[in-house]
């Protein structure tokens, strides 16, 4: 039971037979004797061979190909969308030059029309204070047009 | 071509020195990552990563270590990130592979009755050394796949993974170690089940 102990501590080592001789030849005579700690022993050398298969694993077919392939497309893309001068500086600056300049047109425009409105009031105002000191009768001055400048 | 002649022409962007790149070492990584993260469509997803990886940031490289080592600890960073990042997309793997697995069972039926016995004891041995070594810690699974599987340096794996020599050594010690139980086990689990 004690080499029992001893061997399930230890069996990856003994295994691999990375142990001190004395200790191999300890556990050789106990697994021939003991057939619960044999069984363990053949699972763990079965996991060696299995280990050897993993060291040997190779790419599939064409591997190569395909990872050269890929790389090629993701460098184009990122290329082709690498542009910091157009993309980044470029494009942002004539964006906003353009709307302040659609904003001052219709800045200009909007203080224009205010203007000739307010014109408008004035020759109205005018108009109103001229027919009524003269008396003249309303109907006669509702088809003035008002001229503006 | 020596490793200054490859990061030179990775930087002049030299096509052929690119294809020669992934000629050397497509393998190389393939294989670690594929033994990192179980499954070969991501090893090779993940190739690319790394091979773009290093024509971006080849000005980076001081040849402090070998090219050959800058490359496996890329390859092992990559792995572990996106194994962090997929742990999710990993579960479905691993569920999928089990019914693969079940699948070609089926199929090697028509093989002679003690062939398929030992095909079918394989693979339930290959799935319990997978889940265990999958099962172990992050650090403890990288060290004891870079020492048993590309049979590294423990030299070697302490430049990969940054670590000390004696943290190297007490980390596969402790892989040993903890894999020795959990297969202990699922071993007596398995022969429990039969």
């Amino acid at each position: 039971m004690e080499t029992c102990k001893l061997l399930h501590e230890n069996v990856f080592a003994y295994v691999e037979k990375d142990l001190p001789p004395v200790m191999l030849q300890q556990f050789d005579k106990h697994v021939a004797e003991c057939a619960e700690c044999a069984a363990m022993v053949a699972d763990f050398k079965s996991v060696l061979i299995l280990m050897e298969e993993q060291k040997s694993i190779e790419p599939r077919p064409f591997a190569e190909t395909r990872i050269l392939q890929g790389i090629e497309s993701r460098l184009e893309k990122r290329q082709s969308s690498s542009f910091p001068v157009f993309g980044r500086i470029l494009q942002p600056a004539l964006i906003s030059v353009g709307v302040a300049t659609a904003l001052s047109i219709g800045f200009f425009i909007g203080s224009d029309f205010a203007n000739v409105n307010s014109q408008y009031s004035q020759n109205e105002e005018i108009t109103e204070s001229v027919r009524s000191d003269l008396n003249v009768p309303e109907f006669m001055t509702d088809d003035i047009i008002y001229f503006t400048e | 071509m020596t490793d200054q002649e490859l990061i030179t022409g990775i930087l002049n962007n030299d096509k052929t020195v690119i294809q020669f790149l992934v000629s050397k070492y497509h393998k190389q990584v393939i294989k670690t990552a594929f033994h990192l993260l179980q499954n070969m469509d991501d090893a090779e997803d993940l190739a690319q990563d790394v091979c773009v990886e290093i024509i971006e940031s080849a000005g980076s490289f001081k040849g402090a270590s070998s090219l050959s080592t800058w490359i496996y600890r890329l390859t092992v960073n990559k792995s572990l990130n996106f194994i962090r990042k997929n742990k999710r997309k990993q579960l479905v793997h691993q569920f999928e592979s089990f019914f693969r697995k079940g699948d070609n069972s089926i199929e090697t039926r028509v093989t002679e009755p003690s062939e398929y016995d030992k095909t079918f004891e394989n693979n339930e041995r290959r799935q319990i050394l997978e889940k265990a070594v999958n099962s172990l810690p992050e650090n403890q699974k990288t060290a004891f796949i870079l020492s048993k599987y590309e049979e590294l340096s423990y030299r070697e794996i302490t430049e990969i993974m940054n670590l000390s020599l004696p943290s190297v050594e007490s980390l596969l010690q402790r892989a040993k170690q903890n894999l020795q139980k959990k297969l202990i086990v699922q071993f007596s689990e398995y022969s429990n089940k039969k």
